[in-house]
């Protein structure tokens, strides 16, 4: 891999363009195209030319899935794509989590047990719970503490993420149970 | 000389619903508990961290850090990071020393009498620390900061360093601070009678070493500030941090700026724990940054800066004599915390409390333990949930469990026969003045709630299947809401509340919240006060422009101060509006009650108001209306809990500690001796932070404090490199938090042993748990090497630590 | 961030592909799932200013032919673990991936190729494609080459990839019969030691490869399990150390691991 710059190198890279291109790209149901730089994280993009704060940076490295977003339907750890990679793709932020404004289940089963309290991690976490509770509407314990292997939270222990995780699968069987 | 208590504990309102002094289940606890407040903001990604404040114009900076321990620096050549494109501004220490004065501490060392030195948010001739900011650099991207940066051209002399504690005390090490003339920064002693006579009389003794490594805070949310000047020459400063007044007050001090013309913001914080305590030289870089830059700039910390700021290392060498019966006769303890190269951040005083809790919830009237804050070249320490007082808990809780082990008794009984009795509280123990407590109780509920008997029984019939099960018991004495003054770590804080005419309601206060929920119970609490709903109360905090000053957070101090001071100025400004509604409605005021949102007579039910009508009609008709003479809706109180004794008493005694909530914890472990790897089972825990205002989220401190406690102790570790002097682990890769798979469910159980010092009887929430966890994982894992014979005395009790304990106790 | 003035590429053809990499070799990097390259590049770990992304070549497939299995390099661990085909050929694959940390999202974006050809010890995939003979399937740009996963991996972090190659697929044999057994200090830990153990269909005999003890994966022959704690002892010659754990672990534990993958496939392998 390259050395770094010498001082004649990277004077000779003063004036150079930073490569860049535009993206086309669904974002929370909505068409937009975004310039962004070859060299710009997914993340990156969201937040910032996109100003979508709501997905957080807490590591840069793949580790704490703070970063996590919905990627053609399935979920991603932002902070490990290329923005250039994703043109054509659709993604879904925690602000198009709620399409018609309303909390879902799970998250009326996380506020009333009380399982977030800084919140930092919480969007990166309702990401990860939804996709296991689409993926398996019935889980046990051990499921959801699978399922929250990729993410990590620092104030809560994850005991009432767990309880308001099977709490609201067992609401969401009821209702589509109601439902049938 | 006594303990003045000023306020009654109960509100002079009957008709109130103050929570029973008596204990209580959670599904007691009135259904009128709001849930935390912007949860609806959380959950759907629009509540507002530092990160994603972005004023307009925005820059970015990027720090250059020492790659030596220790060394002169020679020259810092910015030319080159100055011509990248992009570029707006670049800084060296050289030059900083003319925008930013020295650095206030956090803690200063002076202050008990201890050594200091002067810091300066850049280095200018020397660097102590692998990781300390040499340089700076401001453009328009942080990749274009980051590429710059590293265009910076710094010569460095390298000089000697010292990593390790113990060889820092020794007479040929090399001096981290050349004006001192060695690296002891103070040595801080808690003594009674005579330890040293009692062990050496006592019919037994264990002696024994702790060795706690390097570990740290890593909330989610790292540090990150922006500054920006605006055009009448304010300065407007946002900070992740725990204390925006004091940072206003350094700022001022450091930049030479009025501090009316400064306002210091703290966002929402994504997590603190000590973390975000203030004093990093990045607050003021940030401003001179942005004055050269003439533009509002960002700085925000990787990863891996994080990583870098410590936050406990210590080694115990500890001795303990006891009876037959398992009492101790007297306890030694020698404490060594290497708490790096000191700078002025919020951390290297947690070499106090290491020691100053002993000798914890036990009745030991002969001890000695001296506590010995060591400078080294490691970087130094910010503060951290447990904040020293884990030390002492482990050894503690090592020395009951040892004991009981060396007279074949069950532990748990040496526990019982050391406690402190119920009875004699409030009781004077070492430097503590113990508000209340039932000991005994809590750790008799705590181990029916783990089933300590069937645990016991499962473990033996493992040991005959050749698995190794461990239990660990271990109590935990959480002294909270320290007060030192001469700093601005204080024990009081005061809270402004304000009716508005429409009858909504602003509290304003000096604590903040890192993410604990108080802001909720503040609210809870003066709503209930006022008889409205909780959603009519705004608590606005972290703003200087809008609160009143205030010590931040720290310590489980919010609701003892902040929220104690607004339950004052609600309950004044409700006399204030019964004064005014009684003259409404003619009758007395003492028959009011306020109640939905109404302001009614108890005698005369017919006889009502709203509350915002009340309201309403003062503002518009105060000094005119005969009988409505008070027209401010406004309160301003100071609370504190009323248990310090800051000035020694006629026996020489003080306490900086008012509140002392416990608890007990009970852990089961799974040890692999073939590995080492230890997987966490079970656990239980009683805790009793006296009344409890909102219990859930009493519970999520609690279960939050016991993950960090079990983290630090199995796998969280911060290695250094001798060769290169520096960290080692860079990412959560290499720094191992618990995650969800690591832990078992906590469960948690409460008694109320009410503080008769404070307002609400509350004695702090929030730290309380790591301590318990700490020494529940150390007693747990070595309960399950006990028939090895082995002692595991090296925190991490990672895989590596325990076979290298089993390998030892074989040779 | 990303701090070099980075180009993105997507070339359509393995042949462009090639070219991409000789025309800027020493200042290019491929893009496989990117869950490695990216945080190097995000801190300046890898230093480039060309990136050549794998995704415009449909290499995220798994193709039986007969008895070899050519698993595309963009397959990731949700495409290994998905597949019932070849959970029923090459169960060590799966059960491997199965543990690999990292959340649901790391599954379904990083790839087996990408894991092996960072070749850190610390990790499965090396061990793995070791223990079940695989072969490295090669594009460069004078066509495909053919080389064993153990000669493919050279040390630690070093793979024999020449200017202008990339792995495009890794070919496997079906093994029924496997065990496996990794250690972790916990789950958010990458592997401080792994032991695959597979038995030879025709001979009988049952091979243990160690992965995370050393740079590069060791795989013993067992003519005799009696003899496995020695013949271990013997192979170990240069434990890993990282900032998890020290050599002296590994060494300490390689055996264990070797018995315990034994043990797996002796009990429901």
């Amino acid at each position: 891999m390259m050395q770094r710059p010498t001082l004649s190198e990277a004077a000779d890279a003063l004036g150079n363009e930073i490569p860049g291109r535009n993206i086309s790209l669904t974002i929370n149901a909505r068409r937009l195209s975004a310039a962004i730089d070859d060299r710009q994280l997914l993340v990156e993009v969201i937040r910032g030319t996109l100003g979508l704060t709501g997905t957080h940076i807490g590591c840069l490295n793949g580790d704490c899935g703070a970063c996590t977003v919905r990627i053609d339907g399935r979920i991603a750890k932002s902070c490990l794509v290329l923005a250039a990679g994703t043109d054509g793709s659709e993604i879904v932020t925690i602000e198009g989590y709620s399409p018609n404004g309303q909390l879902d289940e799970l998250q009326k089963a996380l506020w009333e047990h009380d399982a977030f309290q800084c919140g930092f991690c919480l969007p990166g976490h309702l990401f990860a719970l939804r996709e296991l509770l689409d993926d398996n509407p019935n889980p046990t314990e051990r499921d959801v503490r699978d399922a929250l292997v990729g993410n990590l939270c620092r104030c809560t222990g994850y005991v009432n993420l767990v309880t308001a995780t099977c709490d609201a699968a067992k609401r969401m069987r009821k209702l589509s149970g109601e439902l049938e | 000389m006594s303990i003045d208590i000023p306020h009654p504990v109960r509100s002079k309102r009957e008709g109130t619903a103050i929570p029973s002094l008596h204990a209580m289940k959670i599904d007691e606890v009135p259904s009128d508990q709001p849930l935390r407040r912007d949860g609806n903001l959380l959950l759907t990604g629009r509540a507002e961290f530092l990160d994603d404040i972005v004023p307009r114009g925005l820059l970015h900076a990027a720090i250059l850090r020492s790659p030596h321990p220790h060394a002169r620096i020679r020259s810092v050549d910015l030319s080159l990071a100055e011509a990248f494109p992009g570029v707006c501004a670049a800084l060296s220490g050289e030059r900083a020393v003319e925008l930013v004065g020295p650095m206030p501490a956090f803690f200063d060392p002076a202050m008990i009498g201890c050594r200091t030195f002067e810091f300066r948010c850049l280095a200018v001739d020397t660097v102590r620390w692998v990781g300390q900011p040499v340089a700076a650099v401001v453009a328009e991207t942080l990749a274009d900061a980051e590429a710059a940066r590293d265009l910076i051209r710094v010569e460095y002399d390298i000089l000697p360093a010292v990593l390790d504690a113990e060889k820092a005390l020794e007479s040929d090490a090399p001096l981290v601070f050349e004006t001192w003339d060695d690296n002891l920064l103070g040595k801080f002693p808690f003594a009674e009678g005579d330890a040293e006579g009692k062990i050496a009389n006592a019919p037994h003794v264990v002696a024994g070493e702790l060795r706690v490594g390097r570990h740290q805070c890593a909330p989610m949310e790292t540090r990150g500030c922006i500054a920006s000047w605006e055009r009448s020459g304010k300065l407007v400063f946002w900070a992740s941090t725990q204390n925006p007044h004091p940072i206003r007050t350094n700022l001022s001090m450091m930049l030479r700026v009025p501090e009316e013309r400064i306002q210091v913001i703290a966002p929402r914080l994504g997590g603190g724990f000590g973390h975000k305590f203030n004093g990093y030289a990045e607050e003021p870089l940030v401003c001179a940054l942005s004055r050269l830059a003439g533009a509002p700039v960002k700085w925000l910390e990787t990863r891996e800066e994080c990583l870098l700021v410590g936050a406990r290392e210590f080694l115990h060498r500890f001795r303990v004599g006891f009876g037959d019966d398992g009492v101790v006769h007297g306890l030694t303890d020698r404490i060594i915390g290497n708490i790096g190269a000191l700078e002025t951040w919020g951390g290297w005083a947690m070499t106090f409390p290491a020691g100053m809790t002993f000798p914890g919830p036990y009745k030991v009237g002969n001890y000695h333990v001296e506590s010995m804050a060591v400078v080294t070249n490691k970087a130094p320490w910010s503060g951290y949930r447990g904040y020293g007082k884990e030390q002492a808990a482990m050894v503690l809780e090592r020395m009951m469990d040892l004991i009981g082990q060396h007279l074949d008794l069950d532990p748990v009984e040496v526990r019982r026969r050391n406690f402190i009795p119920r009875e004699v509280f409030p009781y004077w123990a070492g430097a503590k003045h113990l508000d209340s407590g039932n000991y005994a109780g809590a750790l008799d509920k705590a181990l029916e709630l783990a089933g300590y008997g069937e645990l016991r029984g499962r473990q033996a019939l493992a040991r005959k299947e050749g698995r190794h099960l461990g239990i660990g018991v271990a109590f935990e004495l959480t002294p909270e809401g320290g007060d030192f003054a001469g700093s601005f770590l204080r024990g009081f804080d005061t809270s402004t509340v304000r009716v508005h005419p429409t009858g909504a309601i602003t509290v304003l206060t000096g604590v903040t919240s890192p993410g604990t929920g108080n802001e909720t119970t503040i609210a809870y609490l003066v709503a209930r006060e006022l008889g409205v709903p909780s959603e009519n109360v705004a608590v606005v905090q972290g703003d200087t422009d809008a609160c009143p000053y205030g010590f931040g957070s720290f310590s489980s101090r919010s609701i003892g101060t902040g929220g104690a001071a607004a339950v004052l100025a609600a309950r004044e400004i409700r006399d204030r509006m019964s004064a005014a509604a009684a003259v409404l409605l003619d009758c007395e005021a003492s028959d009011l009650k306020f109640a939905d949102s109404h302001v009614r007579s108890m005698t005369d039910p017919t006889k009502s108001l709203l509350f915002s009508d009340v309201a309403q009609t003062v503002f518009r008709r105060a000094l005119a209306t005969p009988g409505l003479d008070e027209p401010l809706l406004e309160v301003t109180k100071v609370d504190r809990p009323h248990n310090f004794q800051l000035v020694p008493d006629a026996e020489g005694r003080f306490s900086a500690y008012p509140s002392y909530p416990y608890s007990a914890h009970v852990a089961l472990i799974d040890l692999d001796v073939e590995t080492g790897v230890v997987s966490v089972q079970e656990y239980s825990a009683v805790d009793d932070c006296g009344i409890v205002i909102s219990p859930k989220f009493v519970d999520g401190q609690l279960y939050g404090a016991i993950a960090q406690g079990i983290g630090g102790a199995l796998w969280e570790y911060q290695p250094y490199d001798d060769v290169t002097g520096g960290p080692i682990a860079r990412t959560f890769k290499h720094y191992l938090t618990p995650r969800a798979r690591d832990l078992p469910m906590f469960r948690l159980a409460h008694q109320h042993t009410p503080s008769p010092f404070t307002l609400l009887g509350t004695k702090g929430a929030g730290e309380s748990g790591v301590s318990g966890a700490m020494a529940a994982m150390l007693n747990a894992v070595n309960d399950a090497l006990t028939p090895l014979g082995v002692t595991a005395h090296q925190l991490p009790l990672n895989p590596q630590n325990i076979l290298a304990a089993i390998e030892r106790a074989k040779r | 961030m990303i701090r070099t003035r980075l180009l993105y590429h997507r070339p359509a053809t393995l042949g462009e592909c090639s070219d991409l990499l000789a025309k800027y070799v020493g200042n290019v990097a491929v893009l496989g799932g990117g869950t490695q390259l990216l945080p190097q590049m995000t801190r300046d770990e890898i230093h480039v200013e060309h990136v050549v992304d794998l995704r415009g070549l449909s290499l995220d497939t798994l193709v039986f032919h007969g008895d070899d299995i050519e698993i595309g390099a963009m397959a990731t661990y949700a495409d290994i673990m998905s597949s019932t085909e070849l959970s029923a050929l090459v169960p060590l694959l799966g059960r491997a991936a199965r543990g690999v940390t990292g959340g649901s999202q790391i599954a379904r974006q990083a790839t087996v190729v990408g894991a092996v050809c960072h070749n850190y010890p610390g990790s499965d995939m090396p061990g793995v494609l070791v223990a079940l003979d695989a072969k490295m399937r090669i594009h460069g740009t004078s066509g495909l080459r053919e080389i064993s996963a153990s000669d493919f991996l050279l040390s630690a972090s070093k793979v024999d990839l020449r200017p202008g190659e990339f792995v495009v697929s890794f070919l496997v044999r079906p093994v029924a019969n496997i065990g496996y057994c990794k250690i972790t200090h916990s789950t958010g830990s990458w592997p401080i030691a792994t032991a695959s153990a597979v038995r030879d269909h025709a001979t009988g005999k049952i091979a243990v490869t160690l992965g995370a003890i050393q740079a590069v994966p060791i795989r013993i022959e067992l003519d005799d399990l009696g003899q496995l704690d020695l013949q271990v002892r013997k192979a170990v010659v240069a434990p890993w150390s990282d900032v998890l754990a020290p050599g002296s672990y590994r060494a300490a534990i390689a055996g264990v691991v070797a018995r315990r993958a034994i043990g797996d496939l002796q009990e429901y392998g």
